[in-house]
């Protein structure tokens, strides 16, 4: 059964979905960042997505822009350093792009992912090829762009492929960015944790967006 | 490694409590927050608010710049991460006096990332931000951009402080902290690794009789690693480093600085300014004034940072004016 409209309360739900994931994964993420980093990627990432679990839980709106934005600033506010911007910075500037928009359709969430994207190159400086988390996220929204179509699952479940593809380039990558890039040659081999959490994101956002 | 704490997790929230009781004739808390704390005197109505802050575990950086003649305000995060946006918004409306708000903090990945979040949630609420980065370190290299703030932190906050109180606008406060801040020149030397209070275990390993040159504020790598040598070999080495990257001619003047990582003795920081003293007297360059003590330490790092200010008028009279706070006083 094809989906093609997020409103409100699936929104919800499929954020409050990707933050129990990511919870859950908090030891396998910790275990990859820690061959090339300081092996605490997951720490933060799980403080980060339960406070956004528990932000987003206390809120009561119709409004997709809200829940993205709470859901962002409580990943901002949890995970901290700068991971907090980052990752949370992909769901605010969804918040930014959805403002005025009652439901979504796959163009508003083609829109949402291109801006997170823009803020996590602008702010971040990493380019592809640096193993970070836009080797997974510049191919995704690559191809969320040119995916053709309004199935909205089938949208997710095109960029994550592709993310899950950057994340297996990565291990070919020495690190250009972040703390890995102190490391040179010795990242080889391994996969970069940021761009793992970033097809993990995308992934579980395709499976639940075709949940009822 | 022993440290004297209470559970480990809460270090910072701790240690404000202490300085709290301790000083809390002289600040406030913001916003009931662990870690922001305002000057009992600020906001002044028309006066530039100056915002310093970073990560924890570099004290006294940053709460020793808190006070009359310095940072308004001061926000720290946990240890070494950097402090939250939601945190920084608060610190900046506390200590908005309608005449704009500077930022200053060290140019690291996660505080430009959280910082300039927090420029954005001041802007969406009406107060203009302008920021100045320190990056005074020129162990990573030649690009600015790159480098690393350590110690230049204390005299970009004084000049700072000093310009504001001066009653100086926002975008005069900017250019002058920005001019100190563009002539500070700093380089290390890390003899014993830090330890994390929350693990207890260090941040890195030297051996016995290494050293490393250059190393960063968190344990980042640095330089070059060395075997231990005198005084008067590695601080010419340090002094050689910065003149190459800023040149300096006869005539110059400078201030200089000692810095002790945290554990390293003022003994050793009074032999080093000897040495480094004596290399600046051979070039003809004029130490105008000095600062040797604690100013930003990494826990119990042993090690030292020189740093160098070329200073004219305009910098010398900002540097001399009165300021305040729990561990730097000058009438």
């Amino acid at each position: 059964m094809s989906v093609t409209v997020l409103e409100a309360a699936r929104l919800k739900k499929m954020l409050l979905g990707v933050a129990e994931v990511i919870i859950s994964k908090k030891d396998e993420l910790c275990a990859i960042d820690s061959f090339i980093g300081d092996g605490d990627h997951g720490i933060g990432m799980s403080h980060g997505f339960t406070a956004a679990r528990d932000q987003l839980a206390a809120l009561e709106s119709d409004d997709p822009s809200k829940l993205l934005r709470a859901f962002g600033m409580g990943v901002v506010t949890g995970a901290g350093g700068a991971s907090g911007p980052l990752f949370g910075g992909l769901f605010i500037e969804g918040g930014k792009t959805a403002k005025g928009s009652g439901e979504l359709k796959a163009a508003d969430i083609v829109k949402w992912w291109r801006a997170a994207l823009d803020y996590v190159r602008s702010k971040g400086g990493a380019k592809p090829g640096d193993k970070t988390m836009v080797d997974a996220l510049q191919p995704a929204v690559e191809a969320m762009e040119a995916f053709d179509g309004d199935d909205i699952p089938e949208l997710f479940a095109a960029a994550a492929k592709a993310a899950w593809d950057g994340v297996e380039k990565t291990k070919n990558y020495v690190a250009g960015q972040g703390r890995s890039r102190y490391l040179g040659e010795r990242a080889l081999g391994h996969q970069d944790a940021g761009a793992t959490s970033i097809s993990i994101i995308l992934e579980t956002l395709g499976r639940l967006a075709s949940e009822a | 490694m022993k440290k004297l704490m209470n559970t480990p997790s809460d270090v910072v929230k701790d240690m404000f409590a202490g300085i709290e009781k301790c000083f809390g004739d002289r600040m406030s808390r913001v916003a009931g927050l662990n870690s922001v704390f305002i000057r009992k005197d600020a906001p002044v109505e028309g006066r530039v608010g100056i915002l310093f802050g970073g990560g924890s575990g570099h004290e006294p950086m940053f709460i020793g710049c808190l006070g009359e003649g310095l940072a308004d305000v001061v926000v720290q995060g946990g240890v070494f991460a950097s402090p939250t946006p939601n945190l920084i918004l608060e610190a900046a409306k506390a200590v908005d006096g309608g005449a704009g708000v500077l930022f200053i903090y060290g140019n690291y990945a996660g505080d430009i990332l959280n910082f300039d979040m927090a420029e954005e949630f001041c802007a969406d609420e009406g107060i203009e931000v302008r920021t100045v980065r320190t990056c005074d370190d020129i162990s990573t290299g030649k690009d600015r951009e790159l480098r690393r703030g350590v110690t230049a932190d204390l005299y970009t906050v004084k000049i700072a402080g000093a310009a504001a109180a001066a009653g100086l606008s926002l975008t005069e406060v900017e250019r002058v902290t920005r001019k100190a801040m563009d002539n500070c020149r700093t380089l290390g030397v890390c003899l014993t690794p830090a330890t994390l209070p929350e693990t207890g275990l260090p941040t890195f390993t030297l051996g016995e009789d290494e050293i490393e040159v250059g190393m960063g504020a968190h344990g980042e790598a640095g330089i070059k690693r060395m075997k231990i040598a005198p005084a008067n070999e590695l601080a010419p080495y340090i002094m050689g480093k910065i003149c190459d990257d800023y040149p300096l001619a006869a005539g110059d003047e400078v201030i200089f600085m000692a810095n002790s990582m945290g554990a390293t003795t003022l003994m050793e920081l009074f032999i080093m300014a000897k040495e480094a003293h004596a290399f600046l007297e051979s070039m003809g360059v004029k130490v105008w004034a000095s600062d040797v003590g604690e100013f930003m330490t990494t826990q119990e790092m042993g090690g030292c940072h020189l740093m160098l200010m070329k200073v004219d008028e305009e910098l010398k009279k900002y540097y001399q004016a009165p300021c305040s706070s729990i561990t730097y006083t000058r009438r």
